[in-house]
């Protein structure tokens, strides 16, 4: 039976941020430190000049060891370029001079999509499916991943919806090379779908191996094998009728083993 | 006598391979104001910082001297040339009386082979990149008090014997940041009177968090 129309919500941009092993820092500090983020995310956007974009967010609010804040989409293309790298240096600079109890790393994943903005009483604040997407993406493995491989210094690790990085990095908003993103699938709970690495400033096994580890038999023998075989971040298919497709840039046919590579 | 954890190279290299390192240089001293490295000479050593804070200092093309950042214990110095085997990238001078130890290019990479240590090299000169635009670039779209507070925030956390005095003159501050001295000395006032630094001629913190504060951390 058909239902009738409903208004398709407004489309935003949306950037959740999450501070690794949270729940690992001492319990007294942790007031503390969700009420520091929005002061974090502040000062990145103030770093890199977009200060009237955070005054200008359509909702912001506390995720617990994180935060989720909601933006014109126009601005999409700045959450990724130069905010990622402004939130990188933010949080270098906070470590540097021993703003917090600890030195925070994160994770933020950006997506867009329609959101309802928060009614006047403020609840169901920014509803709808891409808030979902956006949660479950800094749930996968794959970013998760990038800061456990990663040196100290490696700060910000960010995972990219397909369809923000298809409509602001491969079209050319954000004035960078597609190159600079990994394709990745992920899959968390129900949720599957494509989505894009990008660490503003990679150090350890991420220089060495990539964004994405290779599958243990192709090691070249430095690293550990065990720490590199992850099932979500390769791939292999049996026996496969018709096309398979695999994060826009592999296309196999028949009984083709194949595998999804971090950069280089 | 430092309380503080190690940070820098020494942090992400382990205690033990720091003090082989250290093993394999020749101790020095620097008054306040000396040159440990100068802009253009040939990079033959490489120095592991033990005390004190130094000024990294590119050229400008006028001749000036612009502030890039500052370094404290821990730190390397002079690690960019001598793995490139080229000319030193940037000027470094004392802030406080320093030591450091002087290791050669050759034993340096001794060291390296010897404790596996290449690749956190990589990751610390990767992570120093970070900080290698000059001061007030970094800062440029902070207010000017903000940028005033933050330099001043960083200098302090770099003290390894807890000192607060900064040791910059009002000139200093205002050149490292591209703020003109009259800018420099209002906001030094305010932060006087809001209780941040102690009064005075000398820039000395009192209130940290004040300073912090200010600072937008």
């Amino acid at each position: 039976m058909e239902q009738e129309w409903v208004e398709l919500p407004p489309y935003r941009a949306l950037l959740v941020v999450d501070v690794k092993d949270f729940s690992g820092l001492p319990g007294r500090h942790h007031a503390e430190l969700t009420d520091a983020i929005p002061g974090i995310l502040r000062g990145a956007f103030e770093r890199c000049g977009g200060l009237e974009v955070w005054r200008d967010r359509r909702f912001g609010e506390s995720t617990g060891d994180g935060h989720a804040v909601g933006f014109s989409s126009a601005v999409l293309p700045l959450l990724l370029n130069p905010f990622l790298q402004s939130l990188q240096d933010e949080l270098d600079y906070r470590a540097r001079v021993g703003a917090h109890p600890a030195e925070l790393r994160m994770r933020a994943s950006v997506t867009v999509g329609p959101i309802t903005d928060p009614n006047r009483d403020g609840v169901s604040t920014g509803s709808g499916g891409t808030r979902v997407e956006t949660h479950r993406l800094l749930d996968a493995e794959a970013v998760r991943d990038l800061l456990t491989r990663s040196g100290p210094d490696t700060r910000v690790a960010a995972i990219v919806s397909a369809r923000a990085y298809e409509d602001a990095v491969v079209s050319g908003y954000t004035g960078q090379s597609p190159e600079l993103y990994v394709a990745v699938p992920v899959r968390v709970k129900a949720f599957e779908s494509t989505a894009y690495l990008r660490v503003p400033w990679p150090t350890g096994d991420l220089l060495r191996d990539g964004f994405v580890p290779r599958p243990a038999a192709e090691e070249s023998g430095t690293t550990p094998p065990e720490a590199d075989d992850r099932p979500s971040t390769w791939n292999s298919v049996g026996t496969v009728h018709g096309d398979v497709h695999q994060s826009r840039d592999h296309v196999h046919h028949g009984g083709t083993t194949f595998h999804v590579r971090g950069q280089r | 006598m430092t309380s503080r954890p190690p940070r820098g190279f020494r942090a992400l290299l382990g205690e033990a391979k720091w003090q082989a390192l250290l093993e394999r240089g020749v101790p020095r001293a620097h008054q306040p104001g000396a040159w440990l490295l100068r802009q253009g000479e040939p990079g033959t050593t490489v120095m592991a910082l033990v005390s004190g804070r130094v000024k990294v200092l590119g050229a400008e093309p006028d001749g000036g001297q612009l502030l890039i950042t500052v370094r404290g214990p821990g730190d390397l110095l002079g690690e960019i040339a001598v793995r490139s085997a080229r000319p030193r990238t940037a000027t470094v001078r004392a802030i406080d009386r320093c030591t450091t130890r002087v290791v050669t290019a050759a034993a340096f990479d001794a060291f390296l082979d010897e404790h596996h240590a290449h690749g956190t090299l990589t990751d610390y000169v990767v992570s120093k990149l970070s900080q290698a635009v000059p001061y007030q670039v970094q800062l440029v779209h902070f207010a000017p008090e903000r940028r005033i507070a933050r330099l001043l925030l960083e200098i302090v956390s770099l003290a390894d014997d807890g000192s607060t005095h900064v040791p910059f003159s009002q000139r200093e501050v205002a050149d490292a940041l591209g703020l003109a001295r009259s800018t420099v000395a209002l906001h030094l006032q305010r932060l006087k009177e809001a209780g941040a630094l102690r009064p005075g001629p000398r820039l000395v913190v009192d209130d940290p968090d004040v300073l912090k504060r200010h600072a937008g951390v």
